[in-house]
């Protein structure tokens, strides 16, 4: 047992070793996002940098926490900002979002991310349960938005796939990493599971809520709703299954529902 | 079983409204208290909240159309009023149904601690067994239960390094809590709460769990003295249970001595009687014949020296009888103390046994100092013994008496005969009151006071009395007896023996 081991004073060492220079990545994207985000360069520049600074800023910032080197997270930035460029080219080149994921893959075969929940070996049981409960719901959504704001369900392969490549390769897996992988299991090792759960599923809602591109009321109430919910639930299969591959199959199923809905 | 219930009550409820035409306002939105009620009933608070969560996300597809369509109305003011409703009522029922719970599981650990530590099992079967409890009964993941500041042991042998926060704790620290250790992929909560009993700190009680909140660790502190408590009480009653033990095993030897006691007194009573009614059988028939008939001179006499003889017997035995009254009262016997010379002693004693013969061996030195002693009491120890010596001999053994110098100043007289010994288990013994050899029961008459007596009368003059004896070969009895002051001779003495057979030395 540990404390029969180890002296006292070990109980002070810190766990995240790279929780500085995380915070560093994450103060640099969060300037760079808020610089794009005040009109100061071009609309397509300006989703260039919101995409690479967003989103590689969580995941660079997540995988600095996660004991990766800086040198080897930061490129995670220009990977996602290069496939931003891409799809603002062709929406083909959104195929290049999913360099991330591969990228991840290696690392996570690798063990390099055990610290972050991505380590084999993998339980598809747990993968499957994720997935059915993101469909339950992405579905409860799509309910509550046809009812609600009459929305409809339109299957547009040429908008649907790009977007799902962008969810794959950037939103899910920043979010996870950084919401779930990093900063939930940061707090949790201070906190109890309840209160590191509540605020951590905070600070994912709240990030979508502050997200430019969730413009209406109605979009920011659904997206802390769901946001919160989604959090909630990816947590709670992290914490019965040891693995954060559960929460990406099912972020991975609601988003992709999600991209189902259609205005009007 | 209930979850799949729960799951369809709520499912039915939204069918319900359904079919009611998702009416917003419609009665039986009411129903959704029932499953939520329910979980909260079974499962505590996160039951609760996962039926309350469920209820309202089932129940908001119904509701926010409304809420879109006409604004908040009062209508739909009272479907979101009955959201909230539907958590709170859920949290308050199941808050207060994991608190009853917690109260409820408490209790039964400490009265399974109590069970345990009451058990009449050796302290560290006690610990183990404790131990198992502890992981078997709370959510955690292992316990260890650290004793003696000392040396840090635990009950399965692990131990505790010294500068451990186990240790540390149970030399005096404070309850100490640890979010995460660090070495697990998910976090390892570490409490370590002191055992503390009425006389003092006695050690830590160590737990590794998933999680912790702040009334497990209350618990695990009030636990923490409980089984303090229950280490000391379970110490106490075992050091009674071996206190008792002892006091039975002392009561069983003293029950048995005094049952041995009882027994010999038994024989010795029939003994005495026996012995006593043969010299008056003979007085009174020796009597009778002199009084009743006429007889030669000669014949009168040999009938009156065999009265002597009896009448001496029935005396010897009646001093016994006096020496054994005052041997259970405790009292030493009176001695009337005088200048006694050994070889004088020795020579008197020689010629009562001078029937014996040659079997009787006297050997003294010469310039052996007096003995300040009383010398009826003198006669008598070496009568008794040279009387056993020579009964428990053959008729051809002789037996040796010898009186020497022994350091410091005093005189040892010794009695040796090559008679079949004393068993080593009966040497213990022979000096107790009553008391007689298995194998001398039998082999000749006696009471089994002469030794006692002999030795009451040897430590009343300050000496000490011992026997050797080997079986087979004879037996050795030797006592001390102090000389007179001033009257030891620094010269050596020089043996003078009265018999001139040479006395044989075992090979």
């Amino acid at each position: 047992m540990w404390a029969l081991r180890h002296p006292a004073a070990a109980a002070r060492l810190p766990f995240h070793h790279g929780w500085l220079e995380s915070r560093a990545v994450a103060a640099a994207c969060l300037a760079a996002l808020v610089t794009s985000s005040v009109g100061l360069v071009p609309a397509e520049v300006a989703a260039v940098i919101g995409v690479a600074t967003l989103h590689g800023g969580l995941l660079a910032a997540a995988l600095v926490w996660g004991g990766i080197p800086v040198r080897e997270a930061v490129p995670v930035i220009a990977l996602l900002a290069l496939a931003r460029t891409a799809v603002a080219l062709h929406p083909v080149g959104a195929v290049l979002y999913l360099a991330v994921p591969l990228w991840l893959v290696v690392l996570a075969a690798n063990g390099r991310l055990s610290r972050l929940g991505l380590a084999p070996p993998w339980r598809w049981g747990g993968v499957v349960i994720g997935t059915l409960a993101g469909i339950a719901l992405a579905l409860h959504l799509i309910a509550c938005a046809s009812r609600t704001l009459g929305y409809g369900v339109r299957v547009d392969a040429a908008t649907v796939l790009p977007a799902l490549a962008y969810d794959v390769g950037a939103n899910v897996l920043s979010a996870e990493l950084f919401f779930r992988g990093a900063l939930f299991q940061h707090l949790w090792r201070r906190w109890t599971f309840g209160v590191a759960l509540a605020l951590a599923a905070g600070a994912a809602a709240l990030r979508y809520v502050l997200d430019p591109f969730v413009a209406t009321i109605e979009l920011r109430v659904g997206a802390a709703v769901y946001m919160g919910l989604l959090a909630i639930l990816n947590g709670t299969l992290l914490r019965w299954s040891g693995s954060l591959l559960p929460g990406i199959a099912a972020a991975t199923m609601f988003f992709a529902c999600y991209r189902l809905l259609a205005s009007g | 079983m209930r979850p799949i219930i729960i799951a369809a009550l709520l499912s039915a409820v939204t069918a319900g409204m359904a079919l009611d035409g998702a009416d917003p306002a419609s009665p039986l939105r009411h129903l959704f208290f029932v499953p939520v009620v329910v979980a909260a009933l079974a499962f505590g608070l996160r039951g609760a909240a996962v039926a309350g969560a469920g209820a309202v996300l089932l129940y908001a597809p119904i509701v926010l159309p409304d809420v879109e369509r006409h604004g908040l109305t009062f209508a739909t003011a009272e479907a979101l009023l009955t959201t909230v409703l539907l958590l709170v009522v859920g949290a308050i029922v199941g808050a207060q149904r994991t608190q009853t719970r917690r109260q409820s599981e408490r209790l039964s650990v400490l009265l399974a601690v109590h069970d345990v530590l009451t058990r009449d099992d050796p302290i560290e079967m006690l610990l183990r067994r404790l131990r198992a409890l502890l992981i078997a009964r709370l959510p955690i993941r292992d316990a260890a239960l650290v004793l003696e500041p000392g040396d840090f042991a635990t009950p399965d042998g692990e131990g505790a390094h010294p500068g451990s926060l186990a240790a540390e704790v149970a030399r005096g620290g404070g309850p100490v809590f640890l979010a995460d250790t660090g070495e697990q992929s998910q976090p390892r909560r570490v409490a370590v709460v002191p055992l503390t009993a009425a006389s003092g700190r006695s050690g830590a009680l160590v737990v590794e769990a998933d999680e912790l909140s702040a009334a497990d660790r209350a618990d695990l502190v009030t636990l923490g003295a409980y089984v303090g408590l229950a280490l000391e009480n379970a110490r106490l009653a075992a050091r009674q249970r071996r206190a008792a033990e002892e006091l039975d095993a002392r009561v069983a030897e003293a029950t048995h001595h005094l049952t041995e006691l009882d027994r010999a007194r038994s024989t010795f009573v029939a003994i005495a009687s026996h012995e006593l009614r043969t010299p008056l059988t003979a007085l009174l028939g020796f009597g009778e014949l002199l009084a009743t008939r006429r007889f030669s001179d000669a014949e009168v006499k040999r009938l009156a020296g065999i009265i002597h003889r009896e009448t001496a017997r029935l005396v010897r035995l009646v001093d016994d009888l006096l020496d054994l009254s005052r041997l259970e009262r405790g009292t030493a016997p009176t001695l009337r103390r005088a200048v006694v010379s050994p070889a004088r002693a020795l020579s008197g004693v020689a010629d009562l046994f001078r029937s014996v013969g040659p079997r009787l061996v006297i050997e003294t030195s010469d310039g052996l100092a007096d003995v300040d002693a009383d010398p009826d009491a003198i006669d008598r120890i070496l009568k008794n013994l040279i009387t056993n010596a020579l009964k428990y001999s053959p008729p051809t053994a002789r037996v040796r008496v010898q009186a020497v110098p022994a350091a410091p100043a005093h005189v040892r007289f010794t009695v040796e005969d090559r008679g079949p010994g004393i068993p080593a288990s009966a040497l213990p013994h022979v000096f107790e009151p009553y008391y007689r050899a298995p194998d001398a029961v039998g082999a000749a008459r006696g009471t089994g006071l002469g030794l006692a007596v002999v030795k009451a009368l040897v430590e009343a003059h300050g000496g000490e009395i011992s026997v050797t004896s080997e079986v087979g070969w004879g037996t050795r009895v030797s006592f001390t007896v102090p000389a007179t002051a001033g009257a030891y001779t620094q010269t050596p003495c020089r043996a003078t023996t009265r018999s001139p057979t040479a006395w044989p030395s075992p090979s």
